[in-house]
C-alpha cells in the first residue's frame, strides 16, 4: 500500500529541464549547459552545481524567471495521475521556491524545494538547498519515488519502490543501480504507479 | 470476458551454462538478439515487463531501439536469486493474468499468440528437446501437467519438457509469494496449483551450447512464421 508519491519536478513532471530553459531565454545557455549535463549525470555534486547555476541565472529578475518557468509544458499523463491522487502526491525538487511558485500552482500539490532570499526582485542569497534524502525522511510510511537525476538518489534509497523515468532525458546511471523500475514512457509510468 | 494480460520476460540471469559471456536475451540468432524474436512475437501485447539484472544496461539499450513502452524491472540480486524472484518483482500490482516467459525461450509468434488466446492459467510444454530439460508429467487422459519431474508410469503420463512458459492469475502468484516460494525457481511458484491445464507450444529453449545450435536450426525452419512481424 502506497502512502505517498514523491515526484521530482524538472524533466519528470515538466517536459523539459527548467534551468536550461531559463538559461536559453535569458541568454546564458553556454554557461549553464555543461553544468547541467554534468549535474544530471552526477559528475558534480548537486548542491555545488545549483549554487553555481543560481549565481549565473540570478542576473535576471525573479519575476522574469518565474514567468519563464510558469510557461513550461507539463506531462499530461503525469498531471492526470497527480490530479487523481492529489492527497498522496508531493513535488520534491532542488529548484527554487521563488522561481517555481507559479508553475506549482498549476500542478496544485505541496512542494518541498530550495529557498532563497530576495530584494527588489533579485536573489540576494541561497538560503537552503533541498536535500532530497532529508526531505524523503520526513515522510512516514511507504512512498514511491519518481525521478531521473543523480540528486534523486537519496530519495530512491529510502523509497519502498522507485521509478527512474527517462521520458525527457536518459536517467542518471547511478540511479539505475538502486531503482526498482525504469521506463521511458509516461503512460507506462502512470500504469505502474496506478497499480502499486 | 477478455482478461488483461501482463507479459513478464525474465532476463536477469547470467546464463552460465551457455558459456557465451552474455545474458541469454542478447545472444544473436540469425542476426538478431533472442529478445528481438520474442518482442516481435509480442508485437500486439501492450503491457510488457522485462526483468533485467546481469548486463542490464545492454539489454535496456537494445530493447529501447525496438520499443520504448516497456517497463524494465530491476533484479539487483540476480546473482543470489532465481527466476521466481524476478517474476515476483515484476508481477507486483498486476491485477489479472500474468504470462511469464524466460529470456531464453525462442517461441514462434503463432504459438505464443495461441497460448495467450487461452486466457487462463496454463503451462506451455514441448517434446523433450534440450540437453538439460525441466521434465513434467503430462496426464494422458486429462492433458494436464500433474507434477514436475519424470513419471513412474508411461501408461498414465507422457514425459514432456516444461518450457518455462506459463500463465498464472495474479492471485495464484500472490499466494505463492506469500507462502515464500519466490526464492528460486518458477516451477516452485506453480507447484501448489498442479495439476494444471497444459498447451503444446512450438518453441526451443536455449540453455547450453548444443541448445544454441538447435535454436539456430529451429529458427531457420520456422523463420517464415516471424516474417509478417518483421
Amino acid at each position: 500500500m502506497v502512502d505517498y508519491f514523491l515526484f521530482d519536478l524538472d524533466g519528470t513532471i515538466t517536459m523539459e529541464e527548467l534551468l536550461p530553459r531559463i538559461a536559453r531565454k535569458i541568454g546564458v545557455w553556454d554557461e549553464i549547459y555543461e553544468l547541467t549535463k554534468h549535474t544530471i549525470a552526477g559528475d558534480i555534486p548537486f548542491e555545488v552545481s545549483l549554487r553555481h547555476r543560481v549565481e549565473i541565472l540570478s542576473r535576471a529578475k525573479v519575476s522574469e524567471i518565474r514567468k519563464i518557468v510558469a510557461g513550461v509544458e507539463l506531462n499530461p499523463d503525469i498531471l492526470r495521475f497527480i490530479q487523481k491522487n492529489k492527497h498522496k502526491c508531493y513535488i520534491v525538487t532542488g529548484n527554487l521556491d521563488v522561481w517555481i511558485s507559479e508553475l506549482v500552482e498549476r500542478i496544485d500539490i505541496p512542494v518541498l524545494c530550495s529557498m532563497v532570499s530576495i530584494k527588489d526582485d533579485m536573489i540576494t542569497s541561497l538560503r537552503t538547498v533541498l536535500n532530497k534524502r532529508e526531505a524523503a525522511q520526513s515522510f512516514q510510511g511507504n512512498f514511491v519515488a519518481i525521478g531521473e537525476g543523480a540528486n534523486d538518489y537519496g530519495m530512491f534509497e529510502l523509497a519502498s519502490e522507485s521509478i527512474a523515468y527517462g521520458g525527457v532525458h536518459e536517467p542518471a546511471r547511478q540511479l539505475l543501480e538502486i531503482a526498482t523500475y525504469l521506463t521511458y514512457r509516461s503512460d507506462t509510468l502512470c500504469n505502474i504507479l496506478s497499480q502499486l | 470476458m477478455q482478461h488483461s494480460f501482463s507479459v513478464i520476460i525474465c532476463c536477469a540471469g547470467v546464463g552460465r551454462r551457455l558459456q557465451m559471456a552474455k545474458t541469454k536475451a542478447l545472444i544473436t540468432i540469425m542476426d538478431r538478439p533472442l529478445i528481438a524474436w520474442q518482442l516481435l512475437a509480442l508485437k500486439n501485447v501492450s503491457d510488457i515487463r522485462i526483468v533485467v539484472g546481469y548486463q542490464a544496461h545492454d539489454v535496456i539499450d537494445y530493447v529501447k531501439t525496438i520499443r520504448n513502452d516497456v517497463l524494465f524491472v530491476f533484479n539487483h540480486d540476480y546473482e543470489t536469486t532465481g527466476t521466481a524472484a524476478s517474476l515476483a518483482r515484476a508481477a507486483k500490482g498486476v491485477k489479472d493474468l500474468v504470462l511469464s516467459l524466460d529470456g531464453d525461450l525462442l517461441i514462434t509468434p503463432p504459438s505464443l499468440q495461441a497460448f495467450i488466446a487461452n486466457q487462463q492459467p496454463l503451462l506451455g510444454f514441448v517434446p523433450v528437446s534440450t540437453e538439460e530439460p525441466s521434465y513434467a508429467a503430462l496426464n494422458r487422459e486429462t492433458q494436464k501437467i500433474d507434477f514436475f519431474g519424470t513419471p513412474a508410469s508411461a501408461e498414465t503420463h507422457t514425459v514432456v519438457e516444461w518450457s518455462g512458459l506459463c500463465c498464472l492469475s495474479s492471485s495464484q502468484l500472490q499466494q505463492s509469494i506469500a507462502m515464500g516460494l519466490d526464492k528460486k525457481h518458477v516451477y516452485q511458484l506453480i507447484e501448489p496449483y498442479l495439476p494444471m491445464p497444459s498447451f503444446a507450444i512450438n518453441a526451443q529453449e536455449v540453455d547450453t551450447p548444443s541448445d544454441f545450435e538447435a535454436a539456430e536450426r529451429f529458427l531457420t525452419a520456422n523463420y517464415h512464421l516471424w516474417e509478417e512481424m518483421l
